[in-house]
Parts: C-alpha cells; structure tokens; sequence
C-alpha cells in the first residue's frame, strides 16, 4: 500500500511538474506548433478546409480560419469570378496567409476592403500558404489557375523561398521540385509521420526538437555560417546557393509563362527582410547583402517581363513612425500590413490595373501607421479594473478605513508594481529580440533564487511535508498541496521583505 | 513606513484569502467531490459499534520523533 | 539532561523545563506578556525557564513541540474536502494561518531559538497531555485518560503508564469531542467558547438536569464511553463563527441565549441546560474510566486535557468511579503539554528513569524582597514592612479576621490556571458579603461564579466531603468541587456554592508554608482554617507576575490591602502605573480557533 501511495504520489507531482513546466514555456513564447495543414500529394500540403487554429505567442495571438475551398479567404470552392468582378490571385507564404496577424490587419483583406470601399468591383483571392517557397506557389497556380481564372497574379517573394526552391523537402517533409530549366521533376510525394499527440505541447514540442527534428541546414562561406534560408544574403555564395538562385529565377519565368496562358497578367512582388529595411546598405565587398535576395527577384521578375510591385520604400517610410515588423519574429506586424496594402494600392493604380473609382467614393487606406494611435493599452484597462476590484473589496474587508484611504492605498501600490512591471517589460524589449527571452528566464531563475534564499530551511519542511503526505496516503491531495504551499513560500517572503510585499500580493 | 508595512498586510491578508477562496473552489473541490463520495474521515455515517479506534504508533524513537507528522 | 517543552500556536502558549526528570521551571506566556490566552511564541516564558535552571539555550539537549503540526494540518484539509462545500469560510481562514505560520514551525523555532533543527522533537498532543499527567503523578502505573476539544485527529485516549513508558491503546477522533460537545453548549448557553466553559461549570448548580435525554438524541454513546456525534447538529467542523446548526436550536426549540446578557441574567432554562449538559458529560466521562479500568485492571488513574479542569466531574470520578486514586496535572489543559512534552521526550523517547511525583505546582517565577521594595521606591508608593514572619502572618490573619479583602503575592508563580496562594485575592469565607464585593468591586465579572476555598490539608475533611484529604492530589491544584460539610455550610458561605459545594485547595505546610500559615492562623483566630481564595486578576487579565502587575491590579479594584512578601501597601497609596498595562478582556476563540 505504502509503495502503490509513493507511485501514485510520485505520479501526480510528475504531472503537476509537466504542467507547470508547460505553463512556463508557453509563457516564454515556446508555444507548440498548431497546424491547419494536410498532406497533399502534389503541393506537399494544403491548408485543410474549414479548419481553425489559434496560434499565440509573447508577440501576437491571432485565429486562422481556413474557408471551404481551403483558402484563408471566404470561398466556398475555387471557381472564377462573378461576372464583372476582376480577380487578383496572390500567391506566397506565410506572410501572405497572414501567419502572425488577423485577417482584419492582413494586407490581403485590407486592400481587398479598401478597393471594394472605394467602389472597384475587384476582389482578391489569397492562395498563400505557411512554408510554400516559389515552386510550391507556381504548383498551385498550375494545379488551379483554371479554376479561379484570375485577371491579375501576384506572387510575394521573401528571402527564404530561394534555397528551398533547390529542396526536394522542407524540414522532413516532401514538396515538388522544379529543375533549373523550370520544369516539375516528377516523383510522387510521401506523406509525412502521424504527427505523434505529444507535439500538441510545448513540452512534447520542445522534446521533439530536442531529440533532433529536421532543421534548416547552415551554409558556411568563407568565414561566415548562417542559415540556408538566409544564404542568399552571400555575396559570395556556395554552389548549392548558386543553384537554388537559378531554379527560382526558372520558376518565376515558368510562373510568368502560366499565367500568360491563362491570360492573366503577372506581377512579383519581393517582401524586403526585417534586416533589409533597417540596416543601412552594404557598402561594396561586404561578404553579407541583405538586400541581395530582393535583387534577384526584381531582377528575375524583370527578366521575364513581368511588373514588379516593390514595397521596399513604403515599408522603410513607415519604419521612421512605427516598426513595421515584429521583435522577434521576422514577419510583417499589423503596422507593416498596412503599409505593404498601401504600397500594392499605389502599384495598381500606377500600372493601371484597376477598374476606375465608384462614383462619390475616395481613397481608403492610411497613409501611415494605425494600429497604435488612438488606442487604450491594454495595461491601462487592467490597472483599472484591478483598481477597482481590489479596491471595493479592501473597502468591504477593511470598513474601519476610510474610502478614500483605501482606495487610494490600492491605486498607489497597483501603480508602483505596474510602473516596475513596464519598466521591466521596456527594459527586457529594448534588448536584442534573441536576448530578451534569455532575460526573462533570467529574471525567472533569479526571482526563483530569492525565493528559495527566503525560504531557507524552509525548503527542508516542504520536502518533509510532500514526503508525510505522499507515506500518509494523500496523493490526491498533491496539486492542491503544490498551490498552497507556493503561496505559502510566496507569503513567507512577502513577510520578510516589505519592499517585495506589494509585488507578491498583486502577483496573486 | 509603518503605515506601508501595515497597509501591506493587510492588503496581501486580503488578496491571499481570496485566492485560498479560489483554490477552495477551483482545485480542492473537485477532488472533494469525488473524495466525500469514496471516504468518510470524519465518520459521519453513523458507527454501530463505538468509536474507540486503535492507536497506531509512530513516533517511538528519536528519529520518528524528528518528524512532524 | 535538559528538555525544553513547548505548545504554541493554539490556546495558551507554554514553556517547560524538564532537568533531568525533574519539572523545574513551568508557566505560561500570558503570565509575562500580559496577553490572557496568548497563543504567540513562548519567547519570555522560554527566557524564565532556561533562567530559573540556570541554563542557556545551548545547554538544552531537546526541544519538544506538543503536537504534530503536519497530522493536524492533514486533519484540516480532509476535513475541508469531507465538508466541501460549506467550509470555503473555514478553509480560507485556518490556512491563511496555516500557510503563513504554523507550516513553519520548525523553521521558526530554529531561528528564534538558534537552536539547530536536529534538536528538535515533536510529540502527539494526547501523548503530551498523558505524559503531563502521568509522570508527575506519585503512580508507577496507571491508567490514563485525556479528553480535550481537539488535538491532531484525536479528541480523546485511553493508555497504560508503567514505569517510564507510556502506551497508548485507543483514541476517538475529531470532530467526535466531549470537549467540543461541552463547547457547543458553552456557545449555547450564551458563553465565548474556550473562554466561557467555567461559566457554564459554575451556572449548573442554578439549574435541574431535566435535558439530558434531549441531549443524548444529538450523539451516540456506547458503554465504552465513545461518542459519535451526529454532525446534523453542529457546524464547529465546517463554521469559522458557529459550533451549532439551525438544527440544533430547533431540537431544543430555544435559541441559544444572547450572549450580551452573560453578566446579568439567569435564565432557568439555560441554567438547565448547563446542568444537564454537566451530568450528561460527568456519565460519559464515568462510562469511559469504567471501561478503562475494565481493558487495563488497574487501581490508579491520571486525567488529562481540558475535560479535566471541569472540576466537578472529576470530583465524581473520584468518588463514583473504579479507580482507587485519581491524579490531574496542575495544568491539564494545552499549557500542560508543554510539561508532558519535555517527560515523554526525557522518559518514554530517551528511555531516562521518572523523576519525583509534582507535590505543588510553585513553577513559575518570583521576585524577592529587593525586587519589591526597588519596585515601591521607584514609583513613590507608601509601603511598610513586618520583617518578622511569625507578627506578618499574625497581621494578614487578622486583617482578613476583620473583614479586608487582601491581595496576597508570594514565591513562585502557579503553574496551570489556577491561582493557588502565590498569587491570590484573598478573603473571610465566613462573610457572605465578600462574594458580592469580591464580584462586584474586584473581580468584575459574573454575579453566579463561586469563589474558592484553600483549607490547610490537616483540617479539609473536616470541613469538605474529602476523606482522607492527602490522598487527593488534584485538590492540591483546586481540581476538586467537593460538597461543603452539611454542618459547615453556614460557617462558610462565601465559599458554599449554589448546591453545597465548594473548589477546595488543599494546602500543605511542606510545599507552602507561608500560605498554610496564614490560613493556620487566621483558623487560630476564628476556629475555621480556611480561607477565600481567587485568582489575583481582574476580569479578562491574566494572573499577576511582577509587582507592577500586582500593584496595577491592586489599584484598578476595590481590595483593601496587598502583601508582597513581608510588604504592606494600604489602599490609599493606590494609583496608576503608567507602563504596566494589560489586555482586560478576552472574548474566547472562534471556531476556526477552536478547531485548528
């Protein structure tokens, strides 16, 4: 009985243990990967119709909802156009699903709301998909071009499409290839491994990282290493670059040359790289370029004759006022959507590729960054209701106080733990985005450390009181024991430090 | 500063009694619900013969005496 | 070897010190920091303790805490998920304590003590009371009983003491109590619980035990003398403010009295309910020693816990029980545990031979004459001295001859609750009139409480049904209400209860001479060798320790006189001590007190 108690006991803390474990992950960005995606036996994969996931970082939190016809879009099946409505069909990957953003702050939607505002019968059909690279894009055109018979085609480039253009697989999973002539090496794709029920946790997550999930390779040229995806910032690249850059300058013709047959006309449009629009430009004979991959497509676009829709200078004009990528991931935030919409607005009408505007209507979209101005921080909203709540309930608990005392009391301490909390928040951001996680799980570690210098040989009663209980019989008891005893070491501190007092009781 | 100490006090006495409230219903209760149902450690269900129960020993040498259960 | 007892965090904190089997030093922490019921951290009482022997605290080989902390705290959590969901309340408040101080016990008396942790000891708390009892008592073997409100999980144990070991057979477990039983008629009597249970003892004898079979309709007792309480009827396990439920008061058909008429009125009804709930508790006490000398055959019997300050009940177990002899400690409640801590760790655990049975219980501390006259100088009271002990005796004796009510403040300070001629309000008991002026002008408290009487030992059968008087140890701690001798009741009616009774105290020459003198020569003076004795505090205060304190009192009450040794001080050089202050009032526990 007493080993089937230890077992039980030990079985449960495990289990208390891995969920807080996870917790901590999650709340260091280490969320585990959601997927809206399927096997598909000619495009690698294809988002699953009707399927939403929510994705959640420190950064953003954002739902994607795939429609009928496996679009992020409002599609019930890939068919042409009404009668009288012209179609863009934009092709790309992640930024143009709007892997980081909401669909109301996606340029795709904006610029479609914009023109259709504005009275142009004009919609836009978003074929991107997470993790496609131009061989992929130029698969779905071929697969179903006829289908959707757009007007207008527009393939967003970004940086990392180039070498995987040369890759049979992207990270352990099968994708078509095209040769360097531009045409499908035929072979028929395997579907991956049952994605193992583990992975739906941050900790399953990180396991399967740990034990060594496929990666991006590393190219090494002379004395740089860096990762494949950013390889074509080499000024000097390797053979295997070298390649990659040929085939994607082969697809973007073959891209061209289908949607010539199709009738629709063609237009690429590079994403430029975080890096690239903040850094100043390399000086010559620098042995890294961020600025090369955008080059090789404009040049690549130019070369078959297609349009370039370059947001390179709308995206740096939008910088100066608000970033227009987020901190840690590379993608476009709200603020960069906006500012990409505006940018292809502009293209079109400059190439004249838009039906003219509905009578009375006026142009729509910003001219800068919106999504900051004029909003409450959530920060603020929270210091209010806590002020409140904590507030009306110390004035219930306390009546002996005067109102104004205690409640002025509250919205004191609430302030100077919310100006530390910012201050910290501000502090942990103006570090390098790579920097800033190991300064949280620093923070974390040390806070953990003063716990544990507080608590002393406190810790010996804990481990004495976990061991009684678990001999005692009351493995259930465990998570409950787990809590009381964390708020107790919690209290014990908060009583032999006032000045850390206010923060543990708001913590709470 | 007195004033801060006591203010402190009182507000985190507050604040940790609403979050044992919390705990009471949130995760003790749940196992309670299935507790009350498999045991009877008050011995609530009346008893048909006496309530002596046997002592059961455990804290005979110095090193049991150690411990605080 | 030196073993220090502790109990704390409860009703009434306590130090002990055991020197090599022997019980040196004793007393409460109320005593010293003037707070009635402290429950805080011994910290001064533990200070007089190495003092008194004469130790540091590096000099003590163990400290012993009285309880399990861990067992009780499982209690309190089985007990919450058992009650789930009425106990949010009484969850909420026992672990906001729980979790910011009783969890860390050790830790805290490691620090505050500087003692390392691997010196600590922790005793179970019936095992305590049993040991208080048992290895002070003059027995070499005996049964034992404890009956309290609650310790761990146990309210109450059976055990066999024999020699230096003490065996415990059987136990009854929470929320089953006679200790809490009597608690929820305290409540429901108008009384604070673990405050007002004397109350209720002294307003028995103003009411008929016509409700006894009402109240055995709320618990089953068995012939062993167990209870099973059939918890329809009380909230004390799941309330942090009530020991009864609707039901409760519905079964009886009265509500519980208002408790703001506790000093005034007398209502029959709840007079009767006070007695029947008094002999229902004196039959079950007497049911369970009876099956208790059945299982263990023999002769003597030690009474613990705090059942075992109802003084009335123990008199009948005395005398309508198996048991030849009866022994109680001084201190039976959880102050007591302290002592038996530090005896069981020395005794049982350490395997160390019994010391000598406790013949007085003088444990506390003492200021001498210097102390006292520096005290009367320093702040300008007129005092006078009769170095002379024989002519100062002579004086207090005829001072009480002529009617003067005296406080009377001598040796060492009592261990346990009671005041026992070291620190006493003293009396004529052959004046009716001084019950009244002791209520009304000293005490302050109820109109119905009895005072006691201290008789010397050679004389108390004469006048008490105590045959053989020196047979009766827990008459020496006023553990006894014995009737009044039929005959002597008009000699005595200061003292002679509603229904003839009276707590008596035997006092011994040999273990208190100065008190037995007194009393010898004011029974010189007036044929009646005895006198009216009650704690020397007022209401709601703890018993005086130092000078200031009994001067304080002295000054705040209607007494005449107060002797300090050989000082005299007249009521005319009353006046108010400024830095001498205490806590007047007390209003009991609340139930998540009472219970956690």
């Amino acid at each position: 009985m007493k080993t089937l108690n230890v077992i039980l006991a030990l079985l449960v803390t495990a289990g208390i243990a891995l969920g807080v474990t996870e917790l901590g992950l999650r709340a260091l960005g280490f969320t585990p990967t959601v997927v809206n995606t399927e096997f598909d036996p000619e495009l690698g994969w294809r988002k699953t119709p009707g399927k939403t996931i929510e994705r959640s970082t420190g950064e953003y939190d954002v739902t994607l909802t795939n429609d009928g016809a496996g679009l992020r879009d409002d599609y019930d099946a890939l068919a042409p156009a009404p009668e009288g409505t012209q179609r863009a069909l934009f092709l790309g990957d992640s930024f143009v699903v709007g892997y980081t953003v909401d669909r109301e702050d996606l340029f795709v939607d904006q610029l479609e709301r914009a023109l259709q505002t504005e009275g142009r019968p004009v919609e836009i059909m978003n074929a991107g998909t997470q993790g496609y690279s131009t061989d992929q894009s130029l698969r779905w055109l071929e697969l179903n071009g006829k289908a959707v018979a757009p007007d207008l085609v527009v393939y967003f480039a970004y940086e990392n499409d180039i070498w995987w253009n040369q890759s049979p697989t992207y990270l352990g999973q099968d994708k078509p290839l095209y040769d360097s002539e531009g045409l499908l090496v035929e072979r028929g794709l395997a579907p991956p491994p049952a994605r193992h029920w583990s992975r739906r946790s941050a900790l399953g997550e990180a396991w399967y990282r740990l034990r060594g999930a496929p990666s991006v390779p590393l190219i090494t040229s002379g004395e740089i290493t860096l990762s494949a995806e950013l390889s074509s910032r080499l000024t000097d690249p390797p053979p295997a670059v070298l390649e990659a850059e040929t085939r994607t300058r082969a697809l973007i013709a073959a891209m061209s040359a289908r949607c010539e047959a199709l009738g629709a006309r063609f237009a690429v449009c590079p994403i430029p790289s975080k890096t690239q629009a903040s850094a100043p430009p390399a000086v010559a004979g620098a042995p890294l370029d961020p600025a090369r991959p955008h080059a090789l497509f404009i040049e690549a676009a130019r070369a078959t004759g297609a349009m370039v829709f370059d947001p390179l200078v709308a995206i740096e004009s939008f910088a100066a006022e608000a970033p227009p990528y987020y901190r840690r991931d590379f993608h476009l935030n709200a603020d960069g959507n906006v500012a990409l919409a505006v940018s292809l607005h502009g293209a079109l009408e400059g190439a004249k590729l838009l039906p003219p505007l509905g009578e009375g209507a006026s142009q729509t979209l910003p001219t800068g960054p919106v999504k900051s101005s004029g909003q409450v921080p959530v920060w603020v909203l929270w210091y209010l209701a806590l002020t409140g709540a904590l507030g009306t309930l110390y004035r219930r608990t306390y009546p002996d106080e005067s109102a104004l005392v205690g409640f002025g009391s509250v919205a004191a301490l609430l302030a100077v733990v919310f100006s530390t909390g910012l201050g910290v928040t501000w502090l942990v951001e103006a570090l390098p985005p790579q920097a800033s996680q190991l300064t949280i799980l620093g923070l974390l570690l040390t806070i953990l450390t003063f716990v544990l210098f507080k608590l002393g040989d406190r810790i010996g009663t804990i481990a004495e009181l976990l061991r009684s209980f678990t001999l005692r019989g009351h493995w259930y008891l465990m998570p409950l024991l787990s809590v009381l005893l964390s708020v107790g070491s919690l209290l014990v501190v908060a009583a032999s430090s006032p000045l850390v007092a206010p923060f543990i009781y708001t913590l709470f | 500063m007195q004033a801060l100490a006591q203010f402190t006090e009182r507000f985190g006495s507050m604040v940790s009694r609403l979050l044992l409230t919390a705990l009471y219903y949130g995760v003790l209760g749940p196992v309670a619900l299935v507790y009350q149902r498999v045991c009877d450690p008050l011995h609530l269900k009346r008893r048909q013969a006496g309530n002596w129960t046997k002592w059961e020993s455990t804290n005979e040498d110095v090193a049991a005496a150690r411990h605080q259960d | 070897m030196n073993v220090l007892g502790l109990s704390f965090y409860y009703h009434d904190s306590a130090a002990a010190l055991v020197k090599n089997g022997v019980l040196v030093a004793a007393s409460a922490e109320e005593r010293f920091s003037r707070k009635k019921h402290d429950s805080g951290f011994p910290e001064l009482a533990i200070e007089f303790c190495l003092k008194q022997g004469g130790i540091t605290i590096h000099d003590v080989d163990y400290v012993v805490f009285y309880e399990k902390p861990f067992v009780k705290f499982e209690r309190m959590l089985l007990t919450a998920m058992a009650t789930f969901p009425k106990s949010a309340a009484v969850f909420r408040e026992s672990m906001q304590r729980w979790i910011s101080d009783k969890l860390w016990i050790k830790s805290m008396m490691s620090k505050r003590l500087e003692v390392p942790r691997s010196k600590f000891l922790f005793a179970d708390h019936h095992v305590s009371h049993a040991a208080s009892s048992f290895y002070t008592s003059p027995f070499e073997e005996a049964a034992i009983l404890t009956v309290d409100g609650a310790g761990e999980w146990t309210t109450s144990t059976m055990a066999v003491g024999r020699g230096n070991k003490i065996e415990v057979l059987k136990e009854m477990r929470f929320p089953h109590s006679l200790g809490l039983l009597y608690s929820a008629f305290t409540a429901y009597c108008g009384f604070e619980i673990n405050e007002g249970e004397y109350k209720l003892m002294g307003m028995h004898p103003y009411g008929e035990p016509k409700y006894c079979d009402e109240i055995y309709k709320l618990l089953d007792v068995a012939e062993d003398g167990s209870l099973w309480h059939d918890m329809r009827y009380f909230k004390y396990h799941h309330s942090t403010n009530d020991t009864l439920s609707p039901l409760f008061e519905a079964h009886f058909g009265r509500p519980r009295r208002d408790p703001k008429h506790q000093d005034t009125s007398l209502d029959p009804y709840y007079c009767d309910m006070a007695a029947s709930i008094q002999r229902v508790t004196e039959e079950i006490l007497l049911k369970m020693i009876t099956h208790l000398h059945e299982i263990t055959g023999l002769k003597k019997l030690c009474l613990a816990g705090g059942v075992a300050l109802n003084s009335v009940a123990n008199y009948k177990l005395m005398r309508e029980g198996p048991f030849e002899d009866v022994y109680i400690h001084p201190a039976p409640g959880d102050d007591g545990c302290s002592a038996g801590a530090a005896y069981w760790a020395y005794n049982h655990l350490l395997d160390q031979p019994r010391g000598p049975a406790l013949e007085h219980a003088y444990l506390g501390s003492e200021h001498g004459d210097d102390s006292i006259q520096s005290f009367l100088e320093a702040n300008d009271i007129p005092y006078r001295k009769i170095s002379d002990d024989e002519e100062f005796f002579d004086f207090v004796a005829r001072t009480l001859e002529s009617g003067h009510v005296c406080g009377w403040m001598r040796g060492r300070c009592e261990w346990g609750p009671r005041a026992l001629g070291s620190r006493s309000i003293i009396a004529d008991p052959r004046r009716m009139e001084m019950k009244e002026k002791l209520n009304s002008k000293i005490k302050f408290r109820e109109s119905f409480r009895p005072f006691a009487p201290s008789v010397i030992e050679e004389r108390a059968d004469e006048f008490f049904d105590i045959p053989e008087p020196e047979r009766h140890w827990p008459a020496r701690f006023m553990l006894y209400v014995a009737p009044v001798r039929e005959e002597k009741r008009d000699v005595l009616p200061a003292i002679t209860h509603e229904d003839g009774s009276g707590r008596l105290q035997t006092v011994y020459r040999q273990t208190n001479p100065a008190y037995h003198r007194i009393i010898e020569r004011f029974g010189e003076l007036t044929d009646v060798p005895v006198i009216m004795n009650t704690s020397f505090n007022l209401k709601g205060e703890p018993i005086v320790e130092s000078p200031a304190h009994a001067f304080n009192t002295f000054s705040l009450s209607g007494m005449d006189f107060l002797f300090m040794n050989n000082f005299i001080v007249e009521a005319s050089a009353k006046k108010k001590i400024a830095e001498t202050t205490f806590h007047l009032r007390h209003d009991g526990d609340s139930v998540t007190q009472m219970v956690s």
